[in-house]
């Protein structure tokens, strides 16, 4: 056994909801070419503000791509409300747990999620607060 | 059927070579000693003197120069270590090492600075990652204690030319050590011009544990482990017979038929990549003679080399990488940083080492799953030409400072 988990190994051979969604409704783009991880997440949300749809795009290690693809199989379905709060630390968990050196830079695609969902927001003239209630 | 692809790490032990260990695990245990030992005592002492010879010749050295270690860590630390405490008085507190250096040769070095009140400065390299011989030159003006080059590099291949390099130390009468783990029996080297040399026995398919410090006669060094009069008495401990034994016979295997082997089999693996794989660039020195045999490493655009690395290995194909994201610290290889590539660039890096053990069939097949793999990375990926591009033009605008980029070492959720 390596340093990565079965799950994340798995996903990382098979990932889930790779690529770009054309018509998204936000994007959030996170990373950079220096650290090594870069992640893009589209959203596609309907009018009830439920994610219709998620897709990511990746460059980075096994721990990157893994966990952008467990985030996306996460969050869709949900409120962009609940979207919100998904942690770092419960897409670490749903993975069977990551390498400490992985759980930050390697783990970013919530931050993503979350720069799409403020960027939908302001997009749509709401306002952030109705995230933290 | 797993393939082993990643022989600058280590080797498979040769089935000659485990057969002459053998007896001296199980029949032949005594000790060495020369006189009023028993006569298993007495036959450990030929193998040990028989072993010694070997080496010596290999090296064009002689029998009393040789120390056997417990490898390049070890001999790299005695060398350093033990040359700079034994000229700890002396006026000058300065070495010199190559950038490109074995983390072997800096971290003692750095201890020696932390430690010791001793001074480092490296050498710069050129992109080839030969070093660069007006720097040398300007900074043996300073008046070093000593010189630390490697001679064949682990991660580009690029092989110094270790005659000039001595010449201009031994000009200026400064001693030079070279880390010569992965050139030796490689590349054809009379080490008599150098002042001490690092060599290992288990890049060459004999076992690990053992290596040698070639120190030239009369030269000072204060031993690493004190307590007893083996090897001369720099270096206390009951001899390691088999391991010895084994890297001598090692050395006997490793003819020139296999170096042309190897040779082959990484000018093979040079065109399945140009037939095979689109933007990638050879690291190291660019007239393939210059680079070790059986040596063969890039940085493919596009992708990262853990994630290569271990898409690989489910395939049973095992390599090496450079990449930041596959080093405990999250940093980019010191050796790829020195050589000017930036670390947006060195993410891709891998790198094959091959042996007598490995065959045309198996690189064959082993491009095809490449291939696929570096396809498959790129098609999820965001980064290509044009967000290189526009990258480029960020750092060039200064849109992207330092304070962007940290890593953090603690574990805790960011709630």
């Amino acid at each position: 056994m390596g340093m990565y988990t079965k799950e994340v190994m798995d996903l990382f051979l098979k990932p889930e909801n790779m690529g770009e969604i054309e018509d998204a409704s936000a994007i959030g783009k996170v990373g950079n070419p220096v650290c090594g991880d870069i992640m893009w997440v589209y959203l596609k949300i309907d009018e009830q503000d439920i994610i219709q749809d998620v897709k990511v795009k990746t460059f980075g290690c096994v721990a990157a791509i893994a966990t952008s693809s467990k985030t996306t199989m996460i969050i869709k379905g949900m409120t962009i409300k609940d979207a919100y709060k998904v942690t770092k630390k419960q897409v670490a968990e749903e993975l069977g747990g990551l390498p400490k050196t992985k759980m930050h830079c390697s783990n970013l695609a919530v931050d993503a999620v979350q720069r799409a969902i403020q960027d939908y927001l302001k997009k749509t003239g709401r306002s952030l607060d109705e995230l933290e209630s | 059927m797993k393939v082993f692809l990643d022989n600058n790490a280590s080797t498979r032990v040769d089935d000659a070579v485990l057969e002459a260990m053998t007896p001296f695990f199980t029949e032949i245990i005594s000790p060495p000693s020369s006189e009023y030992g028993n006569s298993f005592g007495v036959e450990a002492q030929e193998a040990l003197s028989n072993a010694r010879e070997i080496i010596a010749n290999k090296l064009n050295v002689d029998t009393s120069e040789i120390i056997f270690t417990s490898g390049q860590a070890e001999s790299n630390n005695t060398a350093l270590k033990g040359f700079a405490l034994a000229n700890e008085k002396s006026d000058s507190k300065l070495i010199l090492a190559s950038a490109v250096s074995h983390s072997t040769v800096m971290d003692p070095l750095k201890s020696l600075v932390k430690h010791h009140g001793f001074e480092l400065e490296l050498i710069e390299v050129n992109k080839e990652g030969f070093i660069k011989h007006d720097h040398l030159r300007q900074l043996l003006k300073k008046k070093p204690l000593l010189v630390t080059i490697p001679h064949g590099n682990v991660e580009i291949g690029t092989i110094e030319d270790i005659n000039i390099i001595a010449n201009i130390c031994h000009e200026n009468d400064v001693k030079l050590h070279v880390d010569m783990t992965y050139s030796f029996c490689k590349i054809e080297t009379d080490a008599s011009v150098v002042d001490m040399a690092t060599i290992a026995s288990h890049l060459i398919h004999g076992p690990k544990g053992v290596g040698a410090l070639y120190l030239r006669k009369k030269q000072r060094l204060r031993p690493l482990i004190d307590g007893g009069f083996q090897e001369n008495r720099k270096r206390a401990g009951t001899e390691n017979i088999p391991g010895i034994v084994g890297f001598a016979e090692a050395v006997k295997q490793f003819t020139p038929e296999v170096i042309s082997k190897i040779t082959e089999l990484r000018d093979y693996t040079q065109e399945l990549f140009n037939k095979n794989l689109t933007e990638f660039s050879i690291t190291g020195a660019k007239d393939k003679n210059k680079r070790l045999p059986g040596h063969f490493s890039a940085v493919i655009s596009y992708v990262e080399g853990e994630s290569i690395l271990l898409y690989l290995d489910m395939l049973n194909f095992m390599v090496a990488t450079g990449s930041a994201c596959s080093s405990k610290q999250l940093k980019a290889s010191h050796v790829l940083s020195a050589i000017g590539l930036p670390t947006e660039i060195s993410h891709g890096s891998i790198r094959l080492g091959l042996s007598k053990y490995n065959e045309k069939e198996q690189l064959d097949e082993f491009i095809v799953q490449l291939g696929q793999i570096v396809e498959r990375l790129r098609a999820m990926s965001p980064v290509d030409q044009d967000f290189m591009r526009e990258w480029k033009e960020m750092k060039e605008n200064g849109e992207y400072t330092e304070e962007d980029h940290h890593h953090h070492d603690d574990d805790e959720s960011e709630e």
